[in-house]
């Protein structure tokens, strides 16, 4: 019965009727923009989140396995060695650290082989100084924020002091460096391996190892290898802690999906209230269709054609103010808090805005158009 | 086809429930027969139930009693969605308000009906609008939207757009009651011409006695109950044609009697009727030229 030459019509009827009550139907298609818009900019910042943090954990950890005891410092330092030997891995090195003071501050000591401070802290960038390397004896690296904290010079001879064994010993400041992560106030104390390991008196041993694959599918079978050899071992890599993450993500994910809801409700209802007027407005031309014939199903094509018209509108034009919004607001909260989260436009959330939308529309709009298409002939003639 | 009653009432009545009390009889039981060809007017004072009729006729709305037969098919107790389709192809209305689709052009108003039956293509539909507005002497209006043309004209399209789906009856509703005189007795004398040369069945309400003369039968409607009056009418009334108008006119109809020929042509070649329906169509076809080679005879 709708053949396609009564759908042009039925368009061109919701279309004539837009452009002649043009201040209602931009009005209309503002509020479902909105609603649009809260969601798509919710959504890309999230998803911009999402993957700043996958991509960090990732520099941090590289394509690797870090393998740590159970207590602090009881994984023997030789199986880097060993490690290092196999085929699927590319490196191994171990790590030690505890806390401590210096200078009377609190500080956190790591103790790592020379050159692989890099590796290890990915966001760390060297300030002053010189980094320590091979031969290096009784030096240490600072955090720039303990430097000014302790009013430290490079070049200053300090007392390092290590809770879990009681010892101490003096050090040279070699350089400064920025973490790039924020260890609270505690500043970060960095020297060589076999140094710290004396330090905290437990030679042999080391607190991580930290082991490079060559490639990311070997993850798996590696850590099952390793789970057999060192049942009791502490097995951490990037994977499992993205998904810990990615649980706390979703949580927000689904609060703040929830309030972009409402916004979306207060859409529909708008949608509703338009869809409502025109039927009013129309009521007479309902009669005049039904007198020509006219079926329930082509009144009710008009009418939703115009609900198409209006949340398609409304969809294109939230998707752009989402866009818009999610990039002015991580800007805003980058000035902020100085943490630049680049926000994510997929073509998943441009589909998802448009289904969105445009499902919104016609849930809201059928019940009104319904009742338009449903009006006795007559009524609809009497009425003026 | 079987018969050539276009249109039958059986003891019809409509009584208007306001309150559980009060009510109104506004139709009190009439029985009348339309045939095909006829032109009937209705004449009677405000309120004495000529809409409420013409409704009931029309099956815009259910009497409370009796049978409304049209061409043969009971439609008293008909659903919506049948109704909509016997409105479609067998009934035209004519209001006194014009009642066209303001956003629509003129000729989009007369395309409409047709597209909404599926019968004809698009360009079809055009053309048989074209056609079917140099019968109204509008063609070139086809293109003005309903505010920029005036009442007379207005409802001219109005007929075009009753016209379009070759119904076999056209109810209007006191057709001149918003233009003039002169303007009025024009549109009355174009009805009865388009029922003489084509043979258009017309039922026509109105308490104007100038309008109601015009018809070959006139009845009255007085508290809901109708009489038969007399079979006198005004024969040269469309006078007020000139000989060429008449001959436009003519040559409209002429024109448009073939592309419907065509259109069922195409039809049948694309399956869309059978062989029978398509003889019984091209059999009303012919009837109507006809009826339209008689009157050009007579007229030129
Ligand atoms: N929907 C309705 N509800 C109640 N009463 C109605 C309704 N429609 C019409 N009536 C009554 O039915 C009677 C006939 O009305 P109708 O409209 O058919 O008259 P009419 O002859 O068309 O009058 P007019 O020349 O003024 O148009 C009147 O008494 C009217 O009040
Ligand atoms: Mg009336």
């Amino acid at each position: 019965m709708l053949n396609i030459s009564v759908l042009k019509y039925c368009l061109k009827f919701a279309w004539n009727d837009m452009s002649t009550r043009k201040t209602r139907a931009a009005l209309t298609i503002l509020g479902i923009s909105v609603g649009i818009s809260a969601l798509i900019a919710l959504m890309s910042i999230m998803g911009g989140m999402r993957y700043q943090i996958e991509d960090r954990l990732n520099r941090y950890f590289g394509v690797g396995v870090r393998l740590g005891g159970k207590g602090e410092m009881e994984v023997p330092d030789y199986l880097a060695e060993s490690f290092k030997m196999m085929n699927m891995v590319s490196d191994a090195y171990p790590t030690i650290s505890g806390s401590g003071l210096l200078g009377g501050q609190n500080v956190f000591i790591l103790g790592i082989p020379a050159g692989k401070l890099d590796d290890y802290l990915s966001t760390v960038q060297f300030i002053s100084g010189g980094k320590l390397n091979e031969t290096d004896k009784g030096y240490i690296l600072v955090s720039n924020g303990l430097m000014s904290k302790g009013d430290l010079k490079i070049d200053d001879r300090v007392e390092v002091y290590a809770f879990s064994s009681g010892k101490k010993d003096y050090f040279t400041i070699k350089g400064v460096f920025d973490p790039g992560l924020s260890f609270g106030n505690i500043g970060l104390v960095v020297m060589k391996f076999k140094e710290a390991q004396k330090l905290f008196d437990a030679e042999g041993y080391a607190s991580e190892i930290v082991i490079k694959l060559a490639s990311n599918d070997q993850i798996d079978p590696f850590i099952n290898y390793l789970k057999k050899l060192l049942p009791d071992a502490k097995i951490t890599t990037s994977k499992e802690i993205l998904s810990k993450i990615n649980e706390i993500l979703d949580i927000i994910n689904v609060t703040l999906l929830t309030i972009a809801s409402i916004s979306l409700i207060v859409a529909a209802l708008s949608v509703m209230n338009t869809i409502m007027t025109v039927v009013r407005d129309r009521i007479r031309e309902i009669g005049i269709l039904k007198a020509i014939g006219a079926t329930r199903s082509h009144i009710l094509s008009i009418f939703l054609g115009e609900v198409l018209i209006l949340s398609f509108l409304g969809g294109i034009f939230g998707i752009i103010g989402g866009s818009i919004a999610s990039r002015l607001m991580s800007d805003a909260f980058g000035r902020l808090t100085n943490i630049y989260i680049t926000p994510l436009i997929s073509v998943d959330y441009i589909l998802a805005g448009l289904s969105v939308s445009i499902s919104v529309g016609l849930l809201s709009g059928f019940y009104p158009s319904w009742k338009g298409a449903n009006i006795r002939p007559i009524e609809a003639l009497r009425y003026e | 086809m079987s018969s050539d009653i276009a249109i039958e009432l059986i003891n019809v009545k409509k009584i208007y429930r306001l309150t559980e009390e009060i009510t109104v009889e506004a139709i009190k039981g009439i029985s009348l027969k339309v045939h095909r060809g006829d032109f009937i007017s209705i004449m009677g004072p405000s309120g004495s139930g000529k809409t409420t009729l013409l409704n009931l006729i029309g099956t815009m709305d259910k009497p409370s009693s009796g049978r409304i037969i049209i061409e043969g098919l009971d439609v008293t107790d008909l659903p919506e969605s049948q109704l909509a389709h016997v409105r479609r192809e067998k009934i035209g209305f004519v209001f006194q308000a014009y009642n066209l689709l303001t956003t629509l052009t003129a000729l989009e108003n007369v395309m409409l009906p047709m597209l909404l039956t599926g019968k004809y293509s698009e360009s079809e539909a055009e053309e048989r609008a074209l056609k079917l507005l140099s019968l109204v002497g509008l063609e070139e209006r086809a293109h003005h939207r309903p505010i920029q043309l005036s009442g007379g004209q207005q409802q001219r399209v109005a007929i075009a757009r009753a016209l379009a789906n070759d119904p076999s009856f056209i109810l209007m509703d006191e057709p001149t009651g918003a233009i003039d005189t002169i303007t009025g007795s024009k549109l009355m004398a174009l009805v009865k011409l388009l029922n003489e040369t084509y043979g258009q069945t017309f039922i026509v309400v109105t308490h104007d006695p100038s309008v109601a003369m015009v018809a070959k039968k006139k009845y009255f409607i007085r508290d809901g109950l109708l009489y038969e009056g007399s079979e006198k009418s005004l024969h040269n009334f469309n006078a007020s044609f000139s000989d060429s108008e008449i001959n436009r006119i003519l040559q409209a109809q002429l024109k448009l009697l073939l592309t419907d020929l065509k259109a069922l042509k195409r039809r049948r070649t694309e399956g869309k009727i059978s062989e029978k329906q398509y003889e019984n169509l091209k059999s009303e076809l012919k009837r109507k030229l006809n009826l339209l080679e008689r009157s050009m005879r007579i007229e030129i």
